[in-house]
């Protein structure tokens, strides 16, 4: 489990992040939801430790988190953030030099479940194909989690599609996932628990099925109901 | 297969590493020759004192070097930690200063007058005449005073009477009792003429309260020829710090020509003289002088050991070398003696100097005006010591190469000596 | 310690064809500059012209070559070195330009933060060693060429040194003294400490950072030229010593060095946002 413990950031002026809590379980997926600028892709790159905060805390299974973390947890940001000139084979080789929890055959199924070709360049890409390509990034290594930063956005229908199928694959069977989206309605379906943010902190935090099953309503109508009031 | 991925850098790192290691090993050695100052007769020990400087050509630019009877040295360019550490050095490593520096390093501190220095069992002393400040000029001196015996220092500040000058220089400092006296020239500077004369002004200070007793100003009884200047200057001793009490100017009347405006001006040496001034007595003396009518200045070289003046001239061939030793407690001539560079087994006679009572001359084999084509056949230069008051020869020597893989013909003809110094 | 050597490939293999180009404009140039003066002095001296003595000596040298060709030999040389100041700085802000931040990928790596400034570093100073190893073997490659072009009457052997010094460039990047090497290249050294943590301000503090990487890099700048200015180790009234100004001066680059190291790690691990 990673724990999210009263983490306040600032930015300037603004606390962008103000007292966020919250936790993302192993086997679950949880998504961080929220209008712009509340906070959600600033928390997935605080835990990531690209962004400083100022305070609060951050464990993974009960522990800080430092270097060797990050061979388990894996991030997706929102862009592919890879050299243009860089050929996806490269990259791949890159990610097996650098991290012991590389699943090289993985990351073969994986180009070819999206269907890349590992001679293309990174800079060739279309938004579609670099997503893709990001996801394999972070889906190959074995890690125990996988946060993932507007994994939908800007990318066009079809590779939509082949992305949101792999929330019920086997790729992200037992892991925790954490991710953030503006796509609710197609999302939706696939997560577990939501946690809801305005002002940079958690408003209301919720299992999606008991919501449904007890109150009758959608994520949707409780967004509506929670941040637009 | 998987090794050779980071090839690129590996060979890069050996690439750079092993050029610049073997360049620096071996290659940026510039491989001079050595060579050495060897015996040829005399007490080798006389020889270790003699420094000969000059340079060895033969590669693109001529390289300096130092030769003594240990080998020689290449004075090659200065590092950056060499600039900031030797700066200064001609300062701090004067005789009797760097004994000073060592000994009493915080008294020595910001000092900077060579001549302010007096030394004696009891005192350290340190003098200088200061003028200050733009329009409102003011001239005062300052004193410093080391007790040796109890390590107190004491200071005193007294502003002088006169404060028209401009530039004021100590010139000597010396203890006469309980009487400090600072011999100052003093200089005023007058948009347009650039003679105006140095006047030379003896201040004394009582050393008890530092308050100023007298102020006598040195009057020379010269009648100067229209358009030409005196020119006087300190005969200085070797031991910057040394204790006597008299001091002795060497007065040159100076014509300036200005031939054109392009050309350096020609210095001609009208007359020279020597004159001793008692700090205790106030009496100025004329001494007598090696000047000959037509002497180019600085001919004549004169120099002071405690109260034995020795003076030394060159003649007009460059190969005879003539001096005097005059006690000047009694006023009696210790030595009037000449000697032939064939003498000492040369041609002509170099530079040469006196120092601590003995007389240092360079030697070349063959003759100085000579059209280049005839010299440097590669005989060695020499050197030799005599003793000042009996003119015996105490050392002679001559420069060799020392490396046997090379032609010591050729390499000898490479190197030009043209400096004798006496190392410390 | 293999994920810094790692890091290291992967920086210089970025550069690999800039520092390949730098190596070939400076041989080109070079070469051409030399065939161009050589061949035109050997035409006129089988015109009939007189030689022209060079130092004293009458035939012609590879000295006398490298002597002649001053501005044209050190031109790819001055080239190089300017790219190669940039770099100091691009090696960062490259990881930040584009369409993919390359910097968030290295944040992540599972590696000490210091490897990446560390890396970084070594590469650096890996472009500039390696292109001078690859003047310094220029050199007889040029000398070779030299050799084919002026016939054996008409030429004399060099001394490799002699050669250096004929041009200016090369005796103020290869001395010939190994301590002056040093001393040259450890302040430079410690130049791109300064720079790299001045970057690292910038990245940190985004707007202000700008600010304090100007105001941390004139503070180094200064702490070193205020006491070499004012001390007066040249003058003759100075208060203190030239060993003692220069201990105070060797203490000055210590802390500076200290100083941006430890600024700088602590910024990339724990101040720095992408």
């Amino acid at each position: 489990m990673i724990e999210v413990e009263n983490v306040r950031k600032r930015y300037r002026r603004r606390w962008v992040l103000d007292g966020l809590s919250f936790r993302a379980e192993k086997g679950r997926i949880t998504c961080l939801i929220g209008l712009n600028g509340a906070g959600k892709s600033t928390a997935l790159k605080a835990m990531m430790g690209l962004t400083p905060y100022q305070e609060g805390s951050i464990r993974l299974e009960g522990m800080a988190l430092d270097k060797r973390s990050y061979e388990r947890i894996s991030f997706v940001p929102d862009h592919l953030p890879m050299p243009s000139a860089m050929k996806l084979g490269e990259g791949l080789q890159f990610m097996a030099d650098f991290y012991a929890s590389w699943n090289a055959s993985r990351a073969r199924e994986l180009m070819h479940f999206f269907d890349l070709n590992e001679g293309e360049r990174v800079g060739n890409l279309s938004k579609g194909t670099a997503a893709k390509y990001n996801l394999v990034l972070g889906l190959a290594p074995d890690t125990d989690y996988v946060l993932m930063d507007e994994p939908l956005s800007g990318i066009d229908v079809f590779s939509r599609e082949t992305v949101a199928s792999v929330f019920s694959s086997e790729w992200l069977e037992g892991r925790g996932v954490l991710l953030t989206t503006h796509e609710i309605a197609e999302m939706e379906h696939l997560i577990d628990h939501a946690v809801l943010l305005k002002g940079g902190r958690t408003v209301r935090s919720f299992d999606c099925e008991r919501v449904r099953d007890e109150e009758g309503k959608s994520v949707l109508d409780l967004m509506r109901e929670v941040l637009l009031a | 297969m998987k090794r050779t991925r980071y090839a690129l850098t590996v060979v890069l790192c050996l690439f750079a590493l092993g050029t610049l290691g073997y360049y620096y090993a071996f290659a940026s050695d510039e491989r001079l020759p050595p060579f050495q100052l060897v015996t040829v007769e005399g007490d080798a020990k006389e020889g270790a004192a003699l420094e000969l400087s000059g340079t060895y050509g033969g590669r693109m630019y001529s390289k300096p070097l130092i030769v003594t009877t240990e080998g020689s040295v290449y004075r090659l360019q200065e590092t950056l930690a060499e600039a900031v550490l030797d700066s200064r050095s001609w300062l701090l490593e004067l005789p009797g200063l760097k004994e000073i520096r060592k000994e009493h390093p915080n008294f020595m501190r910001g000092k900077s007058s060579t001549s302010g220095w007096y030394e004696d069992e009891e005192k350290l002393i340190y003098a200088d005449a200061v003028v200050s400040g733009g329009q409102s000029r003011t001239a005062r001196l300052d004193a410093d005073l080391l007790d040796l015996k109890s390590g107190k220092t004491s200071r005193f500040s007294v502003p002088l009477p006169d404060q028209k000058y401009d530039f004021a220089y100590t010139e000597d400092v010396q203890l006469v009792g309980d009487q400090l006296h600072v011999l100052v020239a003093q200089r005023k500077l007058e948009a347009g003429s650039a003679n105006l004369p140095t006047v030379y002004v003896d201040y004394v200070l009582n050393l008890s309260d530092g308050s100023l007793i007298d102020r006598k100003k040195l009057a020379f009884d010269w009648k100067t020829t229209p358009g030409a200047s005196l020119q006087i200057s300190v005969v200085t001793e070797g031991m910057a710090t040394a204790p006597s009490d008299s001091v002795i100017l060497q007065i040159d009347e100076i014509m300036q020509k200005q031939v054109s405006e392009h050309v350096a001006a020609e210095l001609k040496l009208l007359n020279e003289k020597l004159v001793s001034y008692s700090y205790s007595t106030d009496e100025m003396k004329e001494l007598p002088s090696l000047f000959k009518p037509g002497d180019e200045p600085y001919r004549v070289f004169n120099t002071l050991d405690g109260n034995v003046l020795t003076s030394l001239r060159p003649d007009d061939d460059a190969d005879q070398l003539e001096w005097t030793r005059t006690d000047l407690t009694t006023g009696k001539q210790l030595a009037s003696l000449s000697v032939t560079g064939e003498q000492l087994g040369a041609q002509d006679i170099g530079s040469s100097f006196a120092v601590d009572g003995r007389i240092y001359v360079l030697l070349y084999p063959t003759r100085l005006n000579v059209p280049e084509s005839m010299q440097d056949d590669g005989e060695p230069t020499m050197a030799a010591v005599l003793d000042a008051d009996s003119g015996k020869v105490l050392y002679r020597g001559k420069v060799v190469s020392v490396d046997p893989k090379r032609s010591a013909e050729k390499e000898l003809k490479q190197l030009q000596l043209n400096n004798l110094n006496r190392r410390e | 310690m293999i994920r810094y050597g790692k890091l290291v490939h992967m920086e210089v293999r970025r550069f690999r064809y800039f520092l390949l180009g730098m190596m070939g404009l400076t041989l080109v140039v070079q070469v051409a500059a030399l065939i161009w003066k050589t061949t035109g002095e050997v035409h006129r001296l089988r015109a009939g012209g007189a030689p022209v003595p060079f130092f004293g000596f009458d035939k012609l040298t590879f000295t006398w070559a490298v002597f002649n060709t001053q501005a044209m030999f050190a031109l790819p040389i001055l080239v190089s070195a300017a790219g190669l100041a940039l770099y100091v700085f691009l090696i960062w802000y490259r990881d930040w330009l584009g369409r993919g931040t390359f910097a968030y990928r290295l944040l992540m790596l599972p590696t000490a933060r210091r490897n990446l400034y560390l890396a970084k570093l070594t590469a650096i100073l890996l472009f500039v060693f390696s292109l001078l190893a690859f003047q310094l073997l220029a050199l007889p490659i040029e000398q070779g060429i030299f050799n084919l072009i002026v016939p054996a009457e008409m030429r004399m052997d060099s001394y490799f040194t002699d050669i250096i010094q004929a041009n200016q460039a090369f005796s103020l990047l290869l001395p010939l003294s190994g301590a002056q090497f040093l001393y040259q290249y450890g302040l430079g050294v410690i130049c791109i400490l300064v720079a790299f943590t001045a970057v690292l301000l910038e990245r940190s503090f985004r707007f202000w950072g700008i600010g304090y990487a100007v105001i941390y890099a004139t503070a180094c700048i200064a702490a070193f030229v205020v006491p070499l200015l004012t001390l007066g180790f040249d003058r003759d009234d100075a208060y203190l010593y030239p060993k003692e100004i220069f201990g105070i001066l060797t203490a000055v680059i210590m802390v500076v060095a200290a100083a941006s190291i430890g600024l700088g790690f602590r910024l990339l691990s724990r101040k720095i946002t992408v």
